[in-house]
């Protein structure tokens, strides 16, 4: 009989040690036209960009501080194009400066700039483009637009191949499906890793990306991760490693989206394989790590926004492996864009539409 | 009573599966050429998996863009009379197919949808296989003296 007991104590203790966590969601602002990324502030204010190209900073509350169109030069909305990413400069207390990711030129000739510019309370002053993606192609697809800092306080910003330009990602004397490491101000860092290499544009970190839209820096590991965007199919999760190659249209398990072949292989001497994928294409969007208090189950977690699969993926990482994937928020029905640890422990998503929302996930209780 | 002319649609349907078993080899061609020129080479037992991958995949999504395309050609032939000679024909299956491939890459989401036709040679390529499908078609009709 006591045997008995503790057997059924076991079946329902298994389950509940591994259930996810209850959480309850709140919508802290919506109606915003396809929000694409998310910044706190140290006040606990958020910077919050849309696609259309505008900025918003908002109160913790959700509430609006202010709503501007930066000037940035040569923005260029349509399709995929338009204003990505924004992040904060590690001198951001003594300087207020931030970067800003975005689609610029025309739909000729365009791809991804980066300009850093002063936060006010009001707005931004002092704009300036720091670093345009070369060279200038035509269509509105692939900018990539990410940015994260390193512990020396260079920043990498992933840019895309541009779509109708897949095999210049394995082109190293241009910027086209790579992710390239700057200094704040725009200068290259003299110790990236093709520096000094002629045939080699200077910015280059890694190589062979088709449109990487996620990427985080885990000062505990000291690894670099970033997914990327692939066809249909081969969506991928990387580690990062200077100069490396990511193998871009080489390798990979996508197919296009006609169902033809891209390449006939799926791995390839000296290039770097994923260490996870999806296939079918989950569309991978914002992507962060979970460092917060609120959750403790979700803790060193990485947290995938997609867009196709509308929903969140929780992956659990151990020794750089993934061990076991959740998907989260697929209640919603919505395309996520984005998705954020909060510094106060909660967690942040951004839906997709042109009536997106702000959504904030607290623990139930 | 009417009179249905089927060897009209089989004829059609004949020239369609060349076309689309033509560009399968042609998007294979180009695909493989550019990552030929990444790695050094590909292998001839990839480029024969390669081929008949497209075959059995690209086919889905080519073969309709296919239908329309002769469709549009043999309806325009049909009703002009004018119109049936090899050399029309042909030249018509190409302009045909390049407005239709415009079109698609307006409304698509992605820059050019056929990877193939994202350079000026396997442009010409995919037009080329739309003129060898409509110049069958109208061989197989005048064979039948359905054309004069």
């Amino acid at each position: 009989m006591p045997r008995f007991a503790i057997l059924l104590a076991l079946l329902f203790a298994v389950p509940a040690l591994n259930a996810a966590p209850s959480y309850q969601l709140k919508v802290l602002a919506d109606n915003l036209n396809y929000p694409w990324a998310l910044e706190f502030l140290p006040d606990g204010d958020m910077l919050l960009t849309e696609r259309s190209g505008t900025l918003k900073r908002l109160a913790a509350d959700g509430s609006e501080r202010f709503s501007i169109q930066p000037a940035l030069p040569d923005l260029l909305q349509a399709a995929q194009a338009g204003l990505q990413d924004v992040i904060l400069t590690p001198g951001f207390t003594g300087n207020s400066q931030i970067l800003l990711s975005y689609a610029c030129g025309t739909l000729k000739a365009n791809n991804t700039c980066l300009a850093s510019a002063e936060l006010t309370t009001s707005g931004l002053n002092n704009i300036k483009r720091i670093f345009q993606a070369q060279p200038l192609k035509s269509g509105a697809a692939h900018f990539g637009g990410r940015i994260a800092f390193l512990p020396d306080n260079s920043l990498v910003l992933t840019l895309g191949d541009g779509f109708d330009y897949r095999e210049q990602a394995q082109n190293p004397a241009n910027h086209l499906g790579k992710i390239v490491r700057l200094n704040a101000d725009g200068s290259i860092p003299p110790d990236n890793p093709f520096a000094d290499r002629p045939g080699y544009v200077a910015e280059i970190y890694s190589l062979g990306h088709r449109n990487v839209q996620g990427i985080f820096y885990d000062a505990v590991t000291q690894t670099l991760y970033s997914h990327e965007h692939g066809p249909r199919g081969g969506d991928e999760l990387n580690i990062i490693q200077a100069g490396e190659n990511y193998g871009w249209p080489v390798a990979t398990k996508g197919i296009d989206y006609t169902g033809a072949r891209v390449s006939p292989y799926t791995a390839f001497s000296g290039m770097q394989a994923p260490v996870w994928g999806w296939t079918p294409s989950i569309a991978p969007a914002g992507m962060t790590l979970y460092r917060g208090e609120l959750f403790p189950q979700w803790q060193g977690n990485i947290f995938v926004a997609a867009l196709a699969a509308k929903s969140v993926y929780r992956l659990q990482i151990e020794k750089q492996q993934i061990v076991h994937e959740q998907v989260l928020f697929s209640e919603l029905k919505q395309r996520i864009r984005d998705v954020r640890s909060g510094p106060d422990g909660a967690l942040y998503l951004l839906t997709d539409s042109d009536k997106g929302q702000l959504i904030k996930v607290t623990p139930a209780n | 009573m009417i009179s249905v002319r089927w060897f009209l649609l089989w004829y059609l349907l004949l020239a369609v599966l060349l076309t689309t078993v033509l560009a399968c080899i042609t998007q294979s061609g180009f695909n493989l050429a550019a990552i030929a020129a990444l790695t050094g080479g590909v292998a001839a037992g990839d480029i024969a998996a390669t081929v008949w991958f497209d075959l059995t995949h690209f086919s889905l999504t080519y073969a309709p863009i296919a239908l329309v395309n002769l469709l549009i050609v043999a309806v325009l032939l049909h009703y002009l009379p004018l119109l049936r000679r090899y050399w029309l024909a042909a030249v018509l299956g190409a302009v045909v197919l390049y407005l239709m491939l415009l079109l698609i890459n307006t409304i698509a989401p992605m820059p050019t949808l056929i990877a193939a036709t994202r350079s000026g040679g396997g442009l010409i390529s995919m037009l080329l296989c739309s003129s060898a499908g409509m110049l069958g078609y109208t061989w197989l009709l005048k064979r039948r003296k359905y054309y004069a």
